[in-house]
């Protein structure tokens, strides 16, 4: 028995536990894979040391063009799918319609806190009818005609302003209260 | 002992990076880069997937699959990680899923008649073939049917494929000291699976 082989099958029990270190353990499969004597020796110590030496199954080159076929088919058919994906649903989320309806509060605000002229505490009319048309377009909702009600008009109190908005024909009430001492 | 590097990881370590050219193309979304990256990687993943889920059929399918999941999270790869480290990862991960499922068809449908097909095959094996190199992959296949898909990834992996216990942690996402535990469990199960299925070939081996 040759010094190496000697090394080689002191170091099988440190091997089978996992303790030799890496390069050790290198050292070890090299000789193994070499040495016939050494691989009985160890497959005898320990059986489940045979599958160290069995080569990796052999791939053909037919197997690994129908893998890069089949690949290629799936990238273009996920491709495919991409582009023929019905559109995001029309109806924006409720965090959408909030989002629209406090940005059209906020343009709002600005225009009644910069707007000229500005010729009574309460805000005209038409902002109101504006905004509710911002904030149905955010919903839009289908059917709904947006029409200020007698009672759309603002009304000033403190330092807010209220928009009261009632589109009758059994569609809910809707009051907006725009707070511009409110920084959000 | 001698500190000799084997010529397979010296050649590993030059191949990485052509690999990391075509990574680099393939991320800047050239499919033929990519193309030729799968065609350079099969051969490996087939192997790990083809021991690891036990035949070459559905060896094929999770390759397939490796490959798809690849391409869209090319973007998410780190480049700074060794792609095959990442590779392995999604390799090992995809086929063990595939395992567990198809074990569990098994259990619901087929578990008797593979039980008889064991014995059959087992009678029939020779011991002395069973060293072949075709016969141990074999072998493996059948006496390694009682670990659990994680045992056998890490068995897989470190007795065969070679790979360093940190490598099998980053892969199995798990710390160094549960692939030593994996590994320790699968061992002695293998062992007992020997003796209870080949016990001529213990006995050829202690005689040698």
């Amino acid at each position: 028995m040759t010094a190496p082989c000697e090394r080689a099958r002191a170091a099988l029990p440190e091997y089978l536990a996992e303790s030799l270190g890496e390069a050790d353990r290198r050292a070890l499969r090299d000789h193994l894979a070499v040495c016939a004597a050494c691989r009985a020796e160890a497959a005898a110590a320990d059986p489940t040391l045979l599958f160290a030496f069995a080569n990796p199954p052999e791939v053909s080159s037919a197997e690994v063009a129908s893998v890069v076929e089949s690949v290629r088919a799936g990238i273009a058919l996920r491709q495919a799918e991409r582009r023929i994906a019905p559109p995001a649903p029309s109806r924006p989320s409720r965090r959408g319609a909030r989002a629209a309806a406090v940005a059209a509060v906020l343009l709002l605000t600005l225009a009644i806190s910069s707007g000229p002229p500005r010729s009574a505490p309460t805000a005209p009319s038409a902002p109101a009818v504006k905004s509710v048309e911002a904030a149905s377009a955010a919903q839009n909702a289908p059917g709904v005609s947006v029409v200020a009600s007698p009672e759309g008009a603002p009304k000033a109190s403190g330092g807010a302003t209220v928009y009261d908005w009632n589109p009758g024909a059994g569609e809910p009430r809707v009051v907006w209260i725009v707070d511009g001492s409110l920084d959000i | 002992m001698e500190l000799v590097y084997s010529e397979s990881r010296r050649r590993q370590e030059t191949a990485q990076a052509a690999d990391r050219e075509l990574v680099a193309e393939a991320r800047g979304g050239d499919l033929l880069a990519f193309e030729a990256l799968v065609a350079r990687k099969t051969p490996a993943v087939l192997a790990v997937a083809r021991r690891v889920v036990g035949n070459s059929e559905d060896a094929r399918d999770v390759a397939q699959m490796v490959f798809l999941r690849v391409w869209e999270q090319l973007d998410r790869y780190d480049p700074t990680w060794s792609f095959n480290t990442w590779l392995y990862r999604i390799a090992t991960n995809l086929a063990i899923d595939f395992l567990r499922s198809s074990r569990s068809r098994e259990r619901a449908h087929g578990a008797t008649l593979h039980l008889v097909r064991q014995r059959e095959e087992s009678t029939s094996l020779e011991t002395t073939r069973a060293a072949e190199d075709g016969e141990l992959e074999r072998l493996f296949e059948r006496v390694s049917h009682r670990l659990s898909a994680k045992q056998k990834a890490a068995f897989v992996l470190r007795e065969m494929e070679d790979r360093d216990t940190k490598e099998i942690a980053e892969i199995l996402n798990c710390g160094e000291s549960t692939v030593r535990n994996h590994l320790f469990n699968a061992r002695r199960i293998l062992r007992r699976e020997i003796a209870r299925l080949y016990p001529g070939l213990l006995r050829s081996e202690t005689k040698s």
